[in-house]
């Protein structure tokens, strides 16, 4: 069964949609408070501190970044795990980089005119923004990404004419399309995320540049600092070779030989 | 007992050579063929029940064989079996047609049980991988 993946600054419009969308298609709906509390009880970190990891960018990010990467890539790994169980309705604005992925994942940007323009005073309205604009500068610094892009998504809707119910029957036409059926590849694609989310996870504090890839219980790992010696690379090697999941550990320190993998 | 007729191309002979007999040991009749134009032409002349084909083919490529089978025999199953998977083309594949998509290497226990999936919904209840199978 195929995913919808729904993102949007408008966090209250956006909500409702998905809520309808969810509700119609018995998937259970999963928000950014799902993965906070998620996350919390999996790592033992209080949602407060993954809270504010989700909040835009601060002085805090400076001093912090690495922590703050890590607790990202808790709730990543959260999205990714829930993903693996059964389809999902997801609604927020992480985990862009793991849908892209995934063939059978509809992704959705939601549009809207949100509650609070409309409560404004006629003469206020267009002159504030419309929803939370820290939401694009935390995409753009953790994802270098544009939310707003429609090239970046499958369906982009906007619901400023058009109320929950129309919005969710565009997304549930749109998800019927046989594109988007998932496959044995596809599904394997997820596992392998997981896989490769839960390594980057152990090691981002340590290697704040690392990335990973995983197949077939295969991780591929790659950090600038592999090149500064042996023992890093050793030492990363050791720390995720006992891994459930993981058989083989390969080390990279130059990033084409990584991105050929 | 009537068998499903499958046709694998690949041209890479080894990876043919190394489904044949598990196939064979299902309950399929299997062709296989390392050309792929030697194959639309097998496609042309014969109704085949089940397609497995790679994509990166010289001169046909799997997506141009799947369009062509499937045109023939809308009933058949077509697996695309690929050593080059991406999203896009998981979606391309599914778009036109394709029954499932599997990535190079895969265990060929993985792609029998996806051929006795697609047998079993046409009609072949006898032919069987040997082992349990979870729902797509």
């Amino acid at each position: 069964m195929s995913t919808v993946a729904i993102l949007s600054r408008y966090v209250n419009e956006s909500r409702k949609i998905a809520e309808q969308t969810a509700f119609r298609l018995g998937y259970p709906l999963v928000t950014m408070e799902d993965l906070v509390k998620g996350a919390a009880t999996d790592w033992n970190v209080p949602e407060s501190e993954l809270s504010e990891a989700l909040r835009g960018v601060t002085l805090y990010d400076q001093f912090f970044r690495k922590r703050k990467m890590k607790l990202i890539s808790m709730m990543e790994l959260k999205l990714c795990e829930l993903m693996v169980e059964k389809p999902i309705v997801f609604c927020g604005y992480i985990g862009y980089p793991i849908f892209r992925e995934i063939s059978h994942v509809l992704e959705v940007l939601v549009l809207a005119r949100p509650e609070s323009q409309e409560k404004m005073p006629e003469t206020e309205k267009g002159t504030k923004p419309f929803a939370d604009d820290k939401i694009l500068k935390w995409l753009k610094n953790i994802y270098k990404m544009e939310l707003e892009d429609p090239n970046l998504y499958d369906l982009s809707i906007n619901i400023w004419h058009m109320d929950e119910s129309e919005g969710a029957d565009v997304i549930i036409n749109t998800l019927g399309q046989r594109r988007f059926t998932p496959t044995t590849y596809s599904k394997k694609v997820i596992k392998d995320l997981e896989l490769a989310l839960r390594i980057k996870t152990k090691l981002i504090e340590k290697l704040p540049d690392v990335r990973v890839k995983s197949h077939d219980n295969t991780a591929y790992v790659y950090s600038k600092a592999f090149k500064r010696g042996r023992k890093t690379a050793i030492e990363t090697k050791h720390a995720i070779m006992w891994m459930d999941g993981v058989d083989y550990v390969e080390i990279y320190k130059d990033p084409k030989s990584f991105q050929s993998v | 007992m009537k068998r499903p007729e499958v046709l694998l191309i690949d041209d890479e002979p080894i990876v043919g050579q190394r489904l044949k007999t598990g196939l064979e040991k299902m309950g399929c009749a299997v062709e296989v063929s390392k050309d792929p134009k030697e194959a639309m032409a097998w496609v042309n002349e014969k109704r085949f029940d089940i397609v497995i084909t790679d994509i990166m083919m010289p001169e046909i490529n799997g997506i141009q064989l799947l369009e062509a089978v499937k045109e023939i025999n809308p009933d058949a199953r077509v697996i695309i079996i690929t050593g080059f998977a991406t999203s896009e083309l998981a979606r391309e594949s599914m778009e036109k047609g394709a029954y499932d998509m599997i990535a190079k290497p895969f265990k060929p226990a993985d792609l029998r049980a996806m051929v006795a999936q697609a047998a079993n919904e046409m009609g072949f209840t006898d032919v069987t991988d040997g082992q349990e199978r979870h729902d797509a």
